[in-house]
């Protein structure tokens, strides 16, 4: 039975506190790409393997939490990198691109995973990663609010960030006026996919604590984390809300079940239609004016050389 | 200092020299993320006797072969038209799972000649994969939502509701004896064998028949006229008097309804249950379809052979799986993904060299 009391809705908060911190890291990198032009649909793939790199470091590494996130972010800042350089060296899709890294990663992330879950089976009382505490919960809460805060003033306020945006909107202007669009693009693919990482690695130590194919690779939430930044206007602070309402909505989607007396396979889909009802609310209100993507956001952009 | 000039070609090269580089070099760089991922225990050679176990043996892939030709036709509507539907799996499922829906509930369905039977439902999978599809293309083409990520998300929750349905209790699909799956479908509605294959007569007619429509479609009417304009001048169509958004959510649904076709197929023609939880279960037709689509160019005459292809891939992920086992080397159905990936990537990047030379300078 669904109790609305201050309580319940507290203790849901500070529960849902590892899932926020994953999901808003994971969204403020998507949001600091595609601030750059740079269409990210790797960002499920970058999810699944960085998740699971998390919990190979964990296996391997006796729960190293250092090595556990370093590694991730390091990963996923490479293949971004790697996406930035192609999108902004040569015309290829955006989005064939990302779609084949997906792949790519669901592939890497199944190989890779497997063989430290076989570990994991053979050590007693193992689990990968840290049982936030409460204290630890709403410290998180705040480290991100400090992140978002910290983004606001790297995309609003610095030169750095303004050459970002200006290769969002319009690349050829911007080269023009002397902004190094791919020095900016691959500067915002590092530190964005880097988070990416860095979330992807708070989901497995802060939150689901376990490795199988269906809770990472299948679990889609990678997309939730696209529809949280895109929901969001990819603006850093309004990203904090939807991150917050999303992570409440998948926490506590099991709760559906004797909240609302829901079959449990219908509250595992909730996430994934609010998200599908998020992005078209975002489309079909002013809001899309208000938090206007960048007009060059996923359009081939590349310097053509017409005399050699 | 090294630089990287793109000049654009006088002339393109042939279209199909592309494809053939990105399954090459993607097979090779599978071979070595297999090899390296593995700890060194599936060699590349491993890897090419997989693939070319496939390749040598149609009747192995024959079943994988017709249904992403089927899934490869459907896919290149849309994609003909600018649209990408990466919703295949969800649009495959919710075609399967109406059909079993109402074969169960609806006895009169079933009641007639086989034939007819067949029929009905071909065409329920087709309206069914046509109505799912056609909630992402209204979306898309009245409200501007990105189809990618729609559809992709369209998915999940067409998994979902299929785990749901399936389980509900005392429903008339429900297997009998409690497993996670449906019942079998009707023997009247479940095809034969060819004696000494692994495929019917009905799925070979199915796949002719959608190839052959989609290709009328699109070469001789109107319709198909308007949905390869918007892939390539969406700004003429509107100066004609067309209606873009309608143009992209008819583009969008007929490659969903389509699809639906495969879904029916694979229930009638492959396995008679839907197993659940479907995410798991799934053997990813619909992204599988992407690849082949892609590998075809768009052109229709070489999605047969794309889907050779990629099925023969696919069926060197369980060829490897069966050859290493799963526990010694980690080689799991996710081997797949590491072929697909890896193709299309090269196949993205590849495309290309098609209009530009790429130079580099120093």
């Amino acid at each position: 039975m669904f109790d609305p009391s201050i309580a319940t809705l507290a203790d849901l908060i500070i529960a849902s506190g590892g899932l926020f911190i994953a999901f808003y890291l994971m969204a403020l990198g998507h949001s600091v790409v595609e601030k750059s032009g740079i269409l990210n649909l790797a960002i499920d793939g970058t999810f699944a393997l960085t998740a699971t790199l998390a919990f190979f470091m964990d296996v391997y590494y006796n729960n190293n939490l250092l090595l556990s996130f370093l590694v991730p972010a390091v990963v996923a800042m490479l293949f971004g990198l790697f996406m930035a350089f192609t999108l902004t060296k040569f015309p290829v899709s955006h989005g064939a691109v990302g779609l084949s890294l997906m792949f790519l990663m669901y592939g890497l992330a199944s190989i890779i995973g497997y063989g430290p879950r076989i570990v994991q089976a053979s050590l007693p009382n193992f689990s990968p990663g840290i049982a936030l505490t409460v204290e630890e919960r709403v410290a998180g809460y705040l480290v991100m609010l400090a992140l978002g805060l910290l983004t606001y003033w790297l995309i609003e306020k610095t030169k750095l960030g303004v050459s970002i945006k200006a290769s969002g909107e319009d690349p050829a202007a911007a080269e023009s006026l002397g902004v190094n669009v791919l020095a900016s693009r691959l500067i915002a693919a590092a530190i964005g996919f880097a988070m990416i990482g860095l979330g992807g690695a708070a989901y497995m130590n802060f939150y689901v604590r376990l490795w199988d194919e269906r809770s990472i690779i299948l679990s889609g939430y990678g997309w939730l984390a696209f529809a949280v930044a895109l929901s969001g206007g990819r603006h850093p602070l309004v990203v904090l809300l939807t991150a917050f309402v999303f992570s409440i909505l998948v926490h506590s989607s099991l709760q559906f079940v004797a909240w609302f007396n829901i079959s449990r396979e219908l509250s595992y889909s909730l996430p994934f239609i609010v998200a599908i009802a998020a992005m078209t609310i975002y489309m079909a209100t002013p809001l899309r004016r208000i938090l206007a993507p960048p007009r060059s956001l996923g359009r081939i952009y590349f310097r053509e050389e017409r005399t050699v | 200092m090294v630089s990287i000039v793109v000049v654009r070609r006088v002339k393109p090269i042939p279209y199909f020299v592309v494809p053939i580089f990105a399954l090459v070099i993607g097979i090779v760089v599978s071979m070595a993320i297999l090899f390296f991922l593995t700890g060194y225990m599936v060699w590349p050679t491993d890897v090419l006797k997989s693939i070319w176990d496939g390749l040598t043996h149609p009747n192995v892939i024959a079943n994988i072969f017709l249904l992403l030709t089927i899934i490869g036709f459907s896919l290149a509507l849309s994609f003909k038209g600018g649209i990408y539907n990466i919703g295949g799996e969800g649009q495959f499922w919710i075609a399967a799972w109406v059909m079993v829906y109402l074969v169960f509930t609806t006895p009169y369905l079933t009641s007639g000649a086989p034939l007819v039977s067949k029929v009905l439902v071909l065409l329920i999978g087709f309206a069914a994969g046509f109505a799912w599809a056609l909630v992402a293309g209204l979306l898309r083409g009245f409200i501007g939502v990105d189809e990618v990520p729609l559809t992709l998300m369209m998915n999940y929750v067409a998994y979902y509701l299929i785990d749901w349905f399936v389980m509900i209790p005392g429903m008339p699909w429900r297997d009998v004896y409690g497993y996670a799956k449906t019942r079998s479908l009707p023997q009247s509605l479940q095809y034969s064998i060819l004696q000494g294959s692994t495929v019917s007569v009905e799925m070979i007619v199915v796949t002719i028949l959608a190839g052959v429509i989609v290709w009328l479609l699109l070469d001789y009417t109107r319709l198909g006229l308007t949905i390869k304009i918007h892939g390539s001048n969406v700004k003429l169509l509107r100066s004609a008097g067309y209606s873009v958004p309608l143009t992209a959510a008819v583009a969008l649904a007929l490659s969903g309804g389509f699809i639906g076709l495969a879904g029916v197929v694979y229930l009638c023609g492959v396995t008679p249950s839907i197993r659940i939880p479907v995410e798991t279960s799934t053997s990813g037709f619909g992204y599988l379809g992407i690849l082949v689509t892609w590998l075809s160019m768009l052109e229709l005459f070489a999605v047969p052979i794309a889907a050779y292809v990629v099925s023969s891939l696919y069926n060197a992920g369980f060829t490897l799986m069966a050859m290493k086992g799963m526990q010694q080397a980690g080689v799991t159905a996710g081997v797949t993904n590491v072929f697909i990936g890896s193709v299309l990537l090269m196949y993205a990047l590849l495309i290309t060299i098609s209009e530009y030379k790429i130079k580099i300078v120093w």
